[in-house]
């Protein structure tokens, strides 16, 4: 009902805006002059911290450091499976702890409070597997134990997606 | 010009939009037909001067409100207030529309002992309904539980159906002790929510309460530092117990309706599958064993079957098990999500929760949806014990809020008593 509504009054807002913005648009004629990035000189620049990926690509991936320094990666609502970014930040985590065999690792998964209390413990405890089982494909050799909180520990209480995205989570601890 | 016609089309398709969802909500109210019977509650005279901390009448019109089928007409418009059945003037009645009429006397007996007595009237036939009823040993703090014993006999008499009003509600309460530090506690107070009892605490999360059919414990899950586990509280002697503290997650527990079994969720074997464990035997027995997420199993009226929430259909929808011939069933079609269902304690309805936040009601015959709620975040229903209501949790302006509705959509009435950082409400079954 709310989403028929909401989706009926985004077409309806962005009929408006068009109808707004294309009035703008005849009165801008030269778009704004594009400037070229200057290149650095970087020996490892494609591979970044040892990811395989140049800095630019990390970046893209919201990744502004060494992919290590990213303990929590995210999820897509009611689904258990690992993106691009979260593939990158794990290979990193991987291949430290392949280096330093036996580490005990703590995964704690979380969902968003969408969907039931106890549909959601399930879902957590997915989404912590799922990762063990990545740091494991990726011979981390770790001492994984995984714990599921389900909807009980959000970062961010608000009732919005973006606060939703930061609460669909697992937390890589070692 | 142009974009001036497809605003005006996109305008009538929302309007459109709108009046079609009017119209389910607004179908679903009609399911009920019959109107809600006008009752006239007359405020009981006290034989002293005894002051009760609540008016029976009041409690009384609360109770009978709130289930969709009684409309009590305020005290002011009463042209006569009759105590004994010889004041009784069936046209006092019928000119403020009066059906039913309610009346009576508490009597003081000394020592703090009291006695309620009571008569029903019916105004159209102008016959009284039954005897005169007497609720005896009274002490000055039960005047709340005296006024449930009067509604639960108002509803049993004038719609023959079996009584609410004397059962309790389960809930946790978290309350915040200083910056992300919480302690999480049990409730159990009156339906209504009146007289709050801590029964258990934690200071990790608790979740899913689930009543025995006696009423004399609770099960629920309290998360660990390994896990989320299944617990049992004995009610009478506060002893818990841990019921399935398996390597995984532990959840979801629900009593069979001869008290017996405990159905839950576990995923000791890698993934959340159904469980059955046997308090007389103290054996688990693993029902489902597919890789998909099975959890909330919820018995069947006679214990022959139970409904489940899985994901074996890629979202959660729900599954009912049979006992009997090992046979499943999807239950569920309509929408993205289905989960939680419960039956109420005859079978004659199913709530579940709907596309993540609708309460709503299925016939478990012909599966067909009827809504109760319409908001977005709409959780834990569970039925009275007569099956004419439904507890929920809501939220109001950010505020969790615990609602009942009448299962004809009617009458939604907030729990008054209950305030709160509450969650997870469960209704008890009838004191036995």
């Amino acid at each position: 009902m709310n989403r028929k509504i909401g989706l009926m009054l985004t077409i309806l807002m962005s009929l408006i805006l068009t109808a707004c913005a294309s009035k703008n648009n005849e009165q801008v004629t030269d778009p704004e002059p594009t400037t070229t990035p200057v290149a650095e000189v970087d020996p490892n620049a494609n591979n970044a911290f040892g990811s395989g990926l140049s800095m630019d690509q990390l970046r893209a991936l919201g990744i502004t450091g060494d992919p290590r320094d990213e303990k929590v990666v995210y999820f897509e609502y009611n689904s258990t499976a690992i993106d691009r970014r979260s593939q990158v930040i794990l290979g990193a985590h991987a291949r430290y702890l392949g280096q330093n065999a036996g580490t005990r690792v703590s995964l704690e998964g979380h969902a968003d409070e969408r969907g039931t209390r106890d549909y959601n413990l399930a879902l957590g405890e997915r989404r912590a597997n799922v990762v063990s089982d990545f740091l494991n494909s990726a011979n981390a050799g770790s001492n994984n134990q995984t714990i599921s909180y389900g909807e009980e520990r959000p970062v961010d209480t608000a009732h919005t997606e973006s606060a939703w995205q930061r609460n669909r989570r697992v937390e890589v601890k070692y | 010009m142009n974009k001036l016609t497809t605003l005006f089309v996109s305008l009538f398709f929302l309007v459109f939009s709108l009046q079609v969802d009017a119209q389910r909500l607004r179908g679903s109210a009609q399911a009920s037909q019959i109107r809600a019977t006008p009752i006239a509650i007359v405020p009981f005279k006290v034989l002293d001067d005894t002051q009760f901390e609540y008016q029976l009448d009041q409690v009384v019109a609360n109770d009978l409100y709130a289930t969709g089928k009684f409309d009590p007409i305020p005290n002011e418009k009463y042209l006569t207030l009759p105590t004994r059945a010889e004041e009784v003037r069936a046209k006092d009645w019928r000119l403020i529309n009066a059906e039913v009429l309610v009346y009576g006397e508490i009597w003081s007996l000394g020592g703090d002992r009291y006695e309620v007595q009571f008569r029903m009237h019916d105004v159209a036939q102008d016959k009284p309904v039954g005897q005169t009823k007497r609720i005896p040993n009274l002490r000055k703090q039960d005047i709340r539980a005296a006024a449930h014993v009067v509604a639960d006999e108002v509803y049993k008499a004038f719609t023959g159906r079996g009584a609410a009003f004397q059962s309790r509600i389960a809930y946790v309460e978290r309350q915040q002790l200083e910056n992300q530090r919480f302690r999480f506690k049990l409730m159990v107070a009156d339906w209504d929510g009146y007289n709050p009892t801590e029964v258990y605490a934690s200071w990790n999360s608790i979740l899913s309460p689930d009543w025995s059919p006696d009423s004399s414990k609770i099960a629920f899950v309290n998360l660990t530092a390994k896990g989320p586990v299944v617990k049992v509280i004995n009610l009478t002697d506060g002893r818990v117990e841990d019921i399935a503290n398996f390597k995984g997650v532990n959840s979801a527990p629900a009593w069979s309706p001869d008290g017996q079994k405990i159905a839950y969720s576990s995923s000791q074997h890698g993934s959340p599958d159904i469980f059955i464990y046997d308090t007389v035997t103290r054996q688990h027995e693993r029902i489902s064993t597919h890789y998909a997420i099975d959890t909330e199993p919820n018995w069947g009226p006679r214990g022959e079957s139970f409904l489940f929430t899985s994901s074996r259909s890629r979202k959660p929808q729900i599954f009912r098990y049979s006992l009997l011939d090992q046979s499943l069933t999807r239950m569920t079609f309509e929408g993205d999500e289905n989960a939680n269902a419960s039956y109420d304690p005859e079978g004659k309805n199913i709530v579940l929760v709907h596309d993540g936040g609708n309460i709503v009601l299925m016939d478990p015959e012909s599966r067909e949806l009827m809504w109760l709620t319409n908001a977005k975040f709409d959780e834990s229903p569970s039925f009275s014990p007569n099956g004419d209501m439904v507890l929920y949790m809501t939220e109001q302006g950010f505020e969790p809020t615990m609602i009942v509705a009448s299962i004809d959509g009617r009458v939604r009435t907030r729990v008054e008593f209950v305030q709160g950082d509450v969650r997870e409400p469960a209704w008890s079954p009838l004191r036995r």
